[in-house]
């Protein structure tokens, strides 16, 4: 359904709906200068309070915090009830409606704590994670919800979980994580995230469709266990066959239940921010725990026998996940999704942060440039295409009214346009446009992936419309009507344009710079390029390209372009 | 001869009823003291009774339902229900006897001091007219006499009311149809009830000259029977009282397994069973025997009274008698919001504050609710009620704040033994002014005492608490003493939100920062702080535990103060009630050393203290440690830091432990004896008063003497 997805824009929920950013957008047209990426943040709540609702697969939590200039975050209430939607929907594919009964329920006692604060669940901020996003029935249970409680729910993506849990350990551990090969692993109940990066720079950025509460299976544990035991290796395996996972020096892993069996069983250093266990801590740790039964681990941790059953799994995910690793040391820091999208809350308000925690530019071009060296890019065509596409974006702001998400948009396009060239060189922007549209950029929601797909979808080739279902995905059944709204459209197509002339300015890696002139007696729009002396025929061939490219922008910027040469010093 | 039970006993623990009835005993001891004023032991005589009456209708009516259940053993001590019955009414019949002499000799003394208590007979002419009025005009419109034949089946008598029973005859009826009647009907002896109104007060003031009399109004009633029941003739008059199961739906001492017994058999069990009968000296074998056939009494289960029946009811004569002389000298309670004008709130921010009632006035926590209700700035309120009067200051506020729009939270304890009535009716009162009115948690009593202001102070969001031992209730906090903290600590707030969210069943218990709750938190806190009192006793410095508290019956704490024992560690424990741990044995518990202090206010704080290797950690509970405070009921322990409070807590805990007037130390026979007084005479409870003057005089800040001229014409300061 696609007002689903649109709502699911923004990384936070709380950037403006897609009816604001027109406006917004517009308002922005007018003054010349480009905004720096992600400025667009609520005002601050009344008072400095801010509420925040993990829809978990387990349980549902409920915290409300308040920020105030100068100060860290406070955390004022921290709720936490169990209701097992996971259970519902990894066993039967849907939620049922006794448990969204007790959804109910519980959304209503929370109501009663909001209340204490002067707030209404509106005003709440609900995030939900695979275990809503994989159920069938999803929109008619955030449908109920709604029309029941007052709260809205925001259906996450799992990348976008990756994105909130660096974050937060970015945030709780200090910059010291940025230091070296750093493996992230997040185990939920229904999905796995994983996250490489050498010196701050992804290099794998990936959610994977598995959680503890899925390989469980709902059924008796050992089983469950031995097949997770013969699964996860496998699974390990084949992404340490494209991503050298041998190099990693420290593991980071997310785990409630992992800490648990740490804490419990291993002999694990304090720290502030949580646990870590030396390289030989989590060897003895390993080797004691392969013959442990759960009933021992219940015993060991002081879990009550669920609880120690899942930590046990999710103990036995991270076994798999260490095995190819060369690491020094895990660190198990103390935190959950709530403190995530808590922080994440707290970041997104104007004034109480230091952004650079948040830094969510930076965070959706690293992923993008790790998406693209896995199809191995040619990275100084793709870095000369992203500079004159971000050089033309800039300078035809007042012309164009785009914003900076939509900058950073185009510099993702530019970055994936020719990763389909992996698969073949003709017609490679229709493999670009499918794998876009399948891969993950954490930072950006599906929605807006698609939209990068569908511009690069187009980079090449004749113009001849865009269409969202050229990107051949399921959630565009037959006879659906294409889901853009007339601002994404209008949107896609400058961008689209953008790309296609920055694109044919590099042919033969020929252009080094550029400037443009708007010629507004003759309508006319200059893009005056510097090229190297002595080589007429690489600049007749950008001419030719860019005649053949240009056709797009002249429609939508309703001028004619001219390519203007201007020899370098 | 009490002391015979548990001496013989090889068991590692005392039983926990015997225990009970030892502490019922020293209360029994204080009316006997002559060291006390007489009205004082007049008091005394009368909760020892209203004690009893508890614990038959709880504690006795409990043992019956095992024993009818087929229980073979329970308790900490595994004796059989049928072997703690003939212990308890042994020990009741001895101490019955005492308490009548006792009650005997104080009642001559009050009569030589001017205070009579007197049958109709003995009053002069102009009193037993005053008393016939009183009867006609008062009295006799609310009484129901009761007769039992063929057509009346016999009475549901009320629990704990007085009754006058008598036998009955016909007077014989002229008419021959009526006596072939009266054949069918077996015979014209009928026995007759009268109840006692419980409306009424039992004692009628009866003027004269001097000296003040008291005529217990059942006298004024045997004289007016015979009109009652007209048409009869009325013999042997007695007075009855039957004690009744207070049916305590499912009683928290019980284990699993003996819940589910009881649950089998006992679901077509009458309720509200009979378990005592008291009656009388004069009463008739025949009616006698009558009596607990219908009631479904043993022989034990009958007792005997040679004087006044149902002494509860002389705390009217305490309470309605202004003689000082025979009273205790009052103790001034200190203020500590005295001349700190100003808001509550800036009290408590200034400082954490520690009140110890009745040592210190109730007036700032219902100052705390009553500022809360009327700020602006406040947010919501939470608090929990378990005991409280209906018409007390904190539920007026409380009403207020929740008519005046704040969120109000309020946790309400129905199953306050005896107070559901009570409790239901201002429960009420506080929804129908908006107020969000909570049970608590099945299966859980909610038994911690907290309040909870939520603030938008200028600088942010800011939790103000009240955290005690005790009830939120101004009256029993002149009689009872309890400590509290008011804190708005930042951690502590986070705890007690939490704390309030699992009571209202919104979260589950979540790890706590500062404070442990129970079930079971509280219990495996001071499990781990008793191990680690073992781990760091050395020879040169022992560990060391106080505590404060009214009872001591959790086995698994008992066991492990018996191995901290063991290891060296020396306990001190000061406990008024029940205790089931067995000190002084050699091998055993020769490091514990128990004793309990009853005296002119209900001890009723709890107080932990270990020494922790020298790092002192000093906490306050809600909870005793019993099975049912640490597993069955929801109760919050807390810590004390601020180096004052702490300074005075241990200071109190001293005066107790050095108390020889009111202390009675626990022997390892099990028998309680006063401390032998060698040193200075220590009364700890007139002693702390005396030391609270002096800390409160301490801390607060010195003023210089100022100067102010008269204003001309103006006010001349004091007195205006």
């Amino acid at each position: 359904m696609a007002t689903v997805t649109s709502k699911q824009r923004g990384t936070s929920g709380r950037r403006p709906t897609p009816k604001k950013a027109t406006s917004s957008s517009a308002a922005r047209g007018r003054g010349a200068a480009p905004k720096p990426v992600d400025d667009v943040a609520e005002p601050a709540l009344d008072h400095g309070l801010l509420a925040v609702m993990d829809v978990g697969s387990r349980a549902l939590r409920l915290g409300i915090g308040e920020v105030m200039e100068g100060r860290p975050l406070r955390r004022l209430e921290t709720l936490d009830a169990p209701v097992a939607i996971g259970v519902d929907t990894f066993s039967q594919g849907r939620i049922r409606a006794t448990t969204t009964e007790a959804v109910v329920h519980t959304l209503e006692d929370f109501a009663l704590v909001l209340r204490d604060y002067g707030l209404k669940p509106r005003d709440v901020h609900v995030v939900a994670t695979s275990a809503v996003r994989d159920a069938t029935n999803r929109e008619v249970f955030l449908d109920r919800i709604e029309k029941r409680t007052g709260y809205r729910i925001v259906v996450i993506d799992a990348i976008e979980e990756t994105r909130l849990a660096r974050q937060l350990v970015r945030h709780l551990v200090g910059p010291s994580l940025d230091e070296g090969v750093v493996m992230l692993l997040a185990f939920g109940g229904g999905g796995t995230q994983l996250i490489v990066q050498r010196d701050a720079a992804i290099v794998v950025a990936e959610s994977r469709q598995f959680g503890i509460l899925k390989l469980q299976e709902a059924g008796p544990i050992e089983p469950a266990l031995r097949s997770a035991r013969r699964f996860l290796p496998k699974v390990v395996r084949s992404i340490a066959r494209i991503h050298d996972l041998e190099s990693v020096e420290r593991i980071v892993v997310v785990s409630t239940d992992v800490l648990r069996f740490v804490a419990g069983l291993g002999e694990p250093e304090e720290h502030p921010w949580g646990l870590s266990l030396s390289r030989s801590a989590f060897d003895r740790l390993e080797a004691s725990s392969r013959e442990l039964t759960t009933k021992q681990v219940a015993k060991q941790t002081g879990l009550e026998r669920g609880a120690a059953e899942l930590a046990f799994m999710a103990f036995e995910e991270l076994r798999a996940f260490v095995a190819p690793c060369g690491f020094e040391s895990v660190l198990l820091p103390r935190c959950s999704m709530l403190d995530s999208v808590m922080l994440d809350s707290a970041l997104s308000l104007a004034g109480t942060v230091d952004s650079s925690t948040r830094d969510l530019p930076a965070t959706i071009e690293s992923s993008a440039w790790a998406l693209a060296r896995k199809y191995r890019i040619s990275e100084s065509h793709i870095q000369q295409v992203r500079a004159l596409a971000l050089q033309l974006f800039d300078q035809l702001v007042p012309l164009t009214g785009l914003d900076a998400r939509a900058r950073l948009l185009l510099s993702v396009a530019a970055i994936l346009h020719d990763i389909g060239i992996y698969v073949g060189t003709t017609e490679h922007e229709r493999h670009s446009a499918y794998l876009i549209a399948n891969s993950e950029v954490m930072g950006l929601d599906s929605a807006e992936l698609r939209r990068v797909a569908l511009v690069v979808r187009h980079h090449r080739a004749p113009f001849r419309d865009i269409d969202s279902r050229d990107l051949g995905l399921d959630v565009f059944a037959a006879g659906q009507r294409d889901p853009l709204l007339p601002a994404e459209r209008v949107e896609v197509l400058k961008l689209t344009a953008l790309l296609r002339v920055a694109d044919a300015l590099d042919t033969n890696h020929f252009c080094r710079a550029v400037q443009l002139r708007v010629d507004t007696t003759h309508e006319e729009l200059h893009v005056v390029i510097e090229t190297r002396a002595g080589d007429r025929e690489g600049f007749l061939d950008l001419q030719r390209a860019f005649a053949a490219k240009a056709d797009l922008a002249e429609e939508v910027f309703g001028m004619k372009l001219k390519l203007i040469e201007v020899l370098a010093e | 001869m009490i002391r015979e039970y548990e001496a013989k006993s090889d068991k590692p623990f005392f039983n926990r009823e015997w225990s009970w009835l030892r502490f019922n005993e020293r209360v029994l001891e204080e009316a006997e003291d002559e060291r006390n004023p007489l009205l004082e032991r007049l008091k005394f005589v009368s909760i020892f009774s209203n004690n009893l009456d508890e614990f038959f209708m709880v504690r006795v009516a409990s043992l019956y339902r095992q024993l009818e259940a087929g229980i073979s053993a329970s308790g900490i001590d595994r004796r059989s229900p049928r072997v703690q019955l003939e212990g308890v009414h042994e020990q009741v019949h001895g101490l019955l006897a005492r308490q009548e002499a006792v009650l005997g000799r104080v009642l001559i003394e009050l009569a030589e001091q001017g205070i009579e208590i007197v049958p109709l007979e003995q009053l002069d002419e102009d009193g037993k007219a005053y008393a016939k009025r009183y009867y006609d005009e008062v009295i006799y419109p609310v009484l129901t006499p009761m007769i039992v034949g063929p057509k009346h089946p016999f009475p549901k008598l009320q629990n704990l009311n007085l009754y006058l029973v008598l036998r009955l005859r016909e007077l014989r009826s002229r008419k021959r149809k009526d006596k072939e009647k009266e054949k069918e009907e077996g015979g014209r002896r009928r026995i007759g009830f009268v109840a006692l109104p419980k409306v009424l007060p039992r004692f009628l003031r009866v003027g004269g000259e001097g000296n003040l009399r008291l005529m217990p109004i059942e006298s004024l009633l045997l004289s007016a029977l015979p009109g009652l029941f007209a048409g009869y003739k009325v013999s042997e008059i007695n007075a009855i009282r039957v004690t009744r199961d207070a049916d305590i739906a499912l009683d928290e001492e019980a284990t699993e397994d003996m819940r589910r017994a009881m649950a089998k058999k006992l679901l077509g069990r009458r309720h509200g069973a009979a378990v005592r009968l008291e009656h009388g000296s004069r009463i008739d074998h025949k009616l006698l025997e009558q009596l607990t056939k219908e009631l479904e009494l043993g022989p034990d289960q009958t007792y005997r009274h040679t004087n006044l029946m149902q002494t509860t009811d002389l705390m009217q004569v305490y309470g309605g008698i202004d003689r000082g002389d025979l009273k205790d000298a009052a103790l001034t309670p200190v203020n500590l919001r005295d001349g700190g004008a100003g808001s509550v709130f800036d009290w408590i921010r200034e400082k954490p504050r520690l009140v110890y009632h009745p040592y210190h006035t109730f007036d700032p926590v219902a100052e705390l609710v009553s500022e809360a209700a009327a700020d602006p700035n406040v947010l919501a309120i939470k608090q929990t009620l378990y005991r409280t009067s209906g018409n007390s200051p904190v539920i007026r506020a409380l009403t207020a704040a929740a008519e005046a729009g704040k969120s109000v939270t309020v946790v309400v304890e129905l199953r306050a033994r005896f107070d559901e009535e009570r409790n239901i009716e201002w429960a009420q009162r506080l929804e129908q002014a908006g107020a969000h009115v909570v049970f608590g948690l099945v299966g859980y009593k909610t038994h911690c005492k907290s309040l909870l202001v939520v603030r938008r102070d200028p600088d942010g969001i800011r939790r103000y608490m009240h955290l005690g031992t005790g009830n939120y209730n101004d009256a029993t906090a002149r009689i009872y003493t309890d400590m509290g903290l008011f804190t708005c600590d930042d951690l502590v707030g986070e705890d007690i939100s939490a704390l309030f969210n699992v009571i209202t069943g919104a979260t589950q218990p979540p790890p706590f920062n500062a404070v442990a709750m129970s079930p079971e938190g509280i219990r495996d806190q001071l499990l781990a702080m008793i191990r680690r009192e073992i781990e760091k006793s050395a020879r040169r410095s022992r560990g060391h535990i106080i505590a404060k508290m009214n009872s001591v019956a959790h086995k698994g704490i008992i066991e492990a103060l018996y191995e901290a024992s063991q290891a060296g560690v020396r306990v001190d424990l000061i406990v008024r009630g029940i205790c089931c741990l067995r000190p002084g044995v050699k091998g055993l518990s020769e490091n514990i050393h128990v004793r309990s202090v009853v005296g002119r206010y209900l001890e009723h704080a709890r107080i932990f203290c270990f020494k922790n290797g020298g790092q002192q950690q000093i906490f306050l509970s809600s909870a005793d440690w019993m099975g049912r405070n640490l597993e069955r009921r929801v109760e919050l322990m807390f810590p004390v830091e601020l180096p004052e409070h702490v300074a005075y807590i241990k200071g109190v805990l001293d005066l107790q432990l050095k108390d020889n007037v009111k202390a009675r130390q626990l022997a390892p026979d099990g028998s309680y004896s006063r401390v032998p007084s060698k040193r200075a005479v220590v009364d700890s409870q007139v002693a702390i008063q005396a030391f609270t003057d002096e800390a409160r005089a301490a801390s607060r800040p010195v003023t210089s003497k100022r100067f102010i001229p008269l204003a001309r014409g103006g006010r001349s300061g004091a007195g205006r």
